[in-house]
């Protein structure tokens, strides 16, 4: 059983706060840590290689070479192999999961793909789903619960307002929600050990993904203020609660 | 000269803070009010190899050096500091001098167990009328046969009631004074040994801490711990080791104030701005800042000694007695930062507080430190 | 051309507002794209499609594969360069999978989608609720998801007419079966993890009364109950897992909705890092309304009932 996790590295969002000066978040000096989601992905892909009772799980990562010491992390929780590509100066959601397809490609023999459903910093929950298309294999995302055996794995699946069973032969790719698993914390003897764990540093022309541009980009990344709006209605409830109704969708948060 | 942790260390302190944060601090209130022993946390320790820290490899150890000793005690006394007294005693005073003096069948039988938390460690120096003096010890221990028989009691044993392995110090021979003491390998269910009803403490209140009481205890020949009347020796030398655990235990009782109080004065709003904004309170958490930093330095620097290999009773000392004296007076503006609400249970300064002021008292007193300092000073 | 798809009536509304907006604006027309039955079609072009492909031979179930090679086939045949899918999680997956397949720029979540000087910009939240971002695509085709309510349906057009055809396309063939479909059952959620919660404090006045507080964390999909010391630690009417404060747990949902609770500091501790915090209480001079970014001064029990009411409209 081959096994392949793409783990992001981002800063800790907890720790983001907006500059009231610029009213720009500050992202410079802010821990980072590997994507949570990630880290259950990693979780799962140990329990799947616990249960099957062989098999290799590497990682692959798109990011700067201080990932490495997070990837570590990994290695210590269980992972065998790291693999660390740069990312290009300018990349979005097309650049990097090419780079992942390209990685997993070169790798060549897999069975399964595990990816968080999204990271915790921009949340979107392309990568999976991405790489997935770019490789034409099934996807099953927001995975809760699986069931993997040699030849295939079974997941149940949050949509939100319905839960989907879902079943593939391999290759597949799986992404995981923050509900299927705790990851576990390493020992202090799986931390000494992963100093002889490998992790590669691999290239986009290794990749065979040279030259790649962005399809995307980021004209300017606002601050949302910290202050609370403090908006109160007294009045009239009918006419007071479907217009917070309406404030409340328009920030986003009512789904 | 490099003050930098290598990345082992920070993944270590990061897995540690980590456990802390999720698994430590959630049960830290309950275990301070009820009086409960951290039983679940220490098989937890276990399953990460923190209680087998400082025992080599080859016994079923991490093998880690002392200064990443030190910031694992710190992390896990910066949620609680009960669990960090009872995982600093059986690292460093149990795990240790067995370590250190233990024969390789001692080592074989016993430090497995304590790494995979079988059985927790605990110390039995301290008597009822012999605390720093050891000099005036009562316990007695006889060699009938093939057996000691040990008679007499300790008192303010950490773990007293749930310690498996206990490293308890006897007279054998009344003539030769301090040269007259001996060490031994004691386990709970040796024949004779019992122990006394929980004390009722001011802090650290979750380290069950109790009277042992030997009545004819029979403990193996085999389990004499180093030469006949080398005891007083190997309680000095594991006490100097001990006061870096404490030292780091109080590190982290004293960065928890800090934590507590940066949290609290950045939400607590008076006139109408955070009390942050005021110049006495950044003061006292400009000041706190730079104490326990300092404390954290000096405790890095003794377990560096320490690992080195020489004699490191002086820096060990200044370690606890300024790391101690640390906890108490930050823990103290932690109070102050935090107003009258700080005195109520429900905020966790008020704990720290209580727990600070034994790490001035066990292991040797401030006073006692001061004396080795000096003595190493003025010879 | 536009391209409209969602698997969400009513988001397929605001879908088709935003669409002709920017189709009139651009010149252009609306398709809107339904997968499966074409029921829906007619009404469609009411609110606003020029055209509706309905797409037929595709699975039962959704399955994001054979939707997005439908979606592919119909971009391409079209020609769209702006595509808007409804931010369901399965339109989510969708558009990303979309993405990945025809190597095409796409950006989830949009809160706005404009025109600036003539280019398609959409702006969506990120560092978790903390700031916001302002994108623009490089690529031909542009796919923006759109999450519900961002954009206000327009008004039904019975007289609009438009065409609606029936089509097929291409579907690849995938490995993965969806074995079953069930209705989510609500599950507690731990609080620390939860995005939604509902807060009842020493305002509620009968266990009993917590039924409300339920309805309401039913209807905005919350399922997650939070409360203030009281109800836990004295009255136990609910247990300690739910309790938020300095002794409770620490959460930090993107909504936050307090009810009958007057704000000691202690309980502020356990949620002040929420993104959007909402206040129902009858004393105008809480503490909580101090820390909300809503605040309906008035009896809970004539304002939840009444929040509930509107929440189900919606």
């Amino acid at each position: 059983m081959n096994i392949i996790v793409c783990a992001k590295q981002v800063v800790d969002v907890s720790e983001v706060k907006v500059d009231p000066s610029t009213n720009k978040p500050v992202l410079t000096g802010i821990p980072k840590k590997i994507s949570d989601i990630d880290k259950n992905a990693v979780e799962e892909a140990i329990k799947i290689k616990e249960k099957i009772g062989s098999g290799k799980i590497t990682t692959i990562t798109v990011g700067p070479p201080d990932a490495k010491e997070k990837i570590k992390e990994l290695l210590a929780m269980g992972v065998d192999e790291g693999i660390l590509i740069p990312a290009p100066e300018e990349f979005d959601y097309h650049v990097v999961s090419s780079l992942l397809a390209g990685a997993i490609e070169k790798i060549g023999e897999y069975d399964l793909i595990l990816c968080g459903e999204a990271s915790i910093d921009m949340f979107s929950g392309q990568m999976g789903p991405r790489i997935a298309g770019i490789l034409n294999i099934p996807q099953i995302t927001y995975a809760l619960k699986t069931d993997a055996s040699d030849d295939r794995i079974v997941a149940e699946r949050n949509l939100g307002d319905k839960m989907v069973t879902t079943e593939s032969t391999y290759p597949a790719l799986v992404t995981v929600t923050k509900e299927i698993n705790e990851p576990r914390l390493p020992s202090l003897m799986q931390i000494l050990g992963a100093a002889r764990k490998p992790i590669h540093d691999w290239t986009a022309e290794d990749v065979g993904k040279a030259g790649l541009s962005a399809m995307t980009r980021t004209l300017d990344v606002k601050g949302v203020p910290m202050e609370r709006k403090n908006i109160n209605f007294e009045e009239d409830l009918d006419e007071a609660v479907p217009k917070m109704v309406e404030m409340l969708a328009k920030d986003g948060v009512l789904n | 000269m490099k003050l930098e942790m290598s990345e082992e260390q920070v993944m270590i302190r990061n897995m540690i803070r980590e456990f802390a944060e999720k698994e430590i601090a959630p049960l830290a209130a309950e275990l301070d009010e009820k009086e409960i022993y951290p039983a679940e946390t220490l098989k937890k320790l276990a399953a990460l190899g923190i209680l087998g820290t400082i025992i080599p490899t080859e016994y079923g150890g991490a093998g880690l050096d002392n200064v990443t000793y030190a910031m694992v005690i710190e992390e896990i006394s910066r949620k609680c500091a009960s669990t960090g007294v009872v995982t600093s005693v059986h690292n460093s005073l149990t795990a240790w001098p067995l370590i250190k003096y233990g024969t390789e069948e001692q080592k074989k039988k016993y430090l497995p167990i304590l790494a995979s938390g079988e059985k927790i460690g605990a110390f039995g120096g301290t008597e009822a009328n012999a605390g720093t003096d050891l000099g005036a010890m009562a316990t007695t221990a006889v060699l009938k046969d093939d057996k000691y028989i040990i008679n007499g009691s300790k008192m303010f044993i950490t773990s007293g009631p749930r310690a498996g392995i206990i490293i308890v110090f006897a007279v054998t021979d009344k003539e030769a004074g301090a040269r007259g003491i001996s060490a031994f390998i004691v386990e709970d269910t040796f024949k004779g040994n019992s122990a006394g009803p929980p004390i009722e403490k001011m802090g650290i209140r979750g380290s069950l801490t109790s009277e042992l009481i030997f009545e004819d205890m029979e403990v193996p020949k085999e389990n004499l711990l180093g030469k006949e009347g080398a005891g007083f020796k190997i309680a000095l030398s594991t006490l100097d080791g001990g006061r870096i655990g404490i030292a780091s235990q109080a590190v982290g009782i004293a960065q928890a104030a800090l934590d507590e109080s940066v949290e609290y004065a950045m939400q607590r709003q008076q006139f109408g701005k955070p009390i942050a904004k005021f110049q006495a309170i950044q003061w006292m958490i400009a000041e706190m800042a730079t104490k326990v930093e300092a404390a954290r330095y000096l405790v890095y620097h003794a377990s560096y000694k320490k690992d080195l290999g020489g004699r490191f009773s002086k820096e060990a000392a200044m370690a606890k007695l300024f790391a101690s004296e640390t906890a108490g007076e930050v823990t103290s503006m932690a109070v102050q930062v935090h107003g009258g609400y700080g005195y109520t249970r429900e905020y966790t300064v008020e704990r720290l507080f209580r727990d600070a002021k034994i790490t001035e008292l066990y292991e040797g007193t401030s006073e006692v430190m001061k004396m080795v300092i000096a003595g190493s000073l003025l010879r | 051309m536009v391209l409209v798809y969602s698997d969400n009536e009513k988001l397929t509304r605001e879908l088709l507002a935003k669409g002709r907006e920017l189709a009139d604006a651009l010149g252009k027309k609306v398709t809107a794209v339904v997968i499966g039955p074409g029921d829906a079609a007619d009404e469609m072009i009411k609110f606003g499609a020029d055209k509706v492909i309905v797409a037929e031979g595709g699975p039962e179930t959704f399955k994001a594969e054979e939707y997005a090679d439908i979606l592919a086939g119909a971009i391409e045949e079209a020609g769209s360069n702006i595509v808007l899918i409804g931010s369901t999680k399965a339109g989510k997956e969708l558009a990303s999978r979309l993405g990945g397949k025809i190597g095409a720029g796409c950006i989830i979540d949009c809160n706005r989608v404009y025109l600036d000087s003539g280019e398609l910009t959409v702006e969506r939240v990120v560092y978790s609720g903390n700031a916001v971002s302002v994108e623009r695509f490089n690529s031909e085709v542009k796919i923006a998801t759109v999450p519900c309510k961002a954009f206000d349906p327009l008004e039904k057009d019975d007289g609009r007419s438009g065409e609606v055809e029936k089509k097929t396309y291409q579907v690849g063939e995938y490995a993965s079966i969806v074995a079953r479909v069930q209705e989510m059952v609500s599950q507690g959620v731990n609080v620390e993890d939860a995005q939604i919660i509902i807060a009842a404090g020493r305002g509620l006045k009968n266990r009993e009364d917590l039924k409300m507080i339920e309805e309401l964390a039913e209807v905005i999909n919350g399922h997650t109950l939070g409360c203030s010391r009281p109800i836990a630690a004295d009255l136990k009417w609910l247990s300690e897992d739910n309790w938020i404060g300095l002794s409770g747990h620490k959460v930090k949902p993107k909504l936050y909705i307090a009810c009958g609770i007057s704000g000691q500091i202690q309980h502020i501790a356990g949620m002040r890092d929420s993104s959007i915090i909402v206040a129902i209480n009858k004393d105008a001079d809480a503490p909580i309304f101090k820390s909300a970014d809503y605040g309906i001064v008035g009896d809970l029990y004539k304002v939840v009932p009444r929040l509930i009411e509107e929440l189900k409209k919606q």
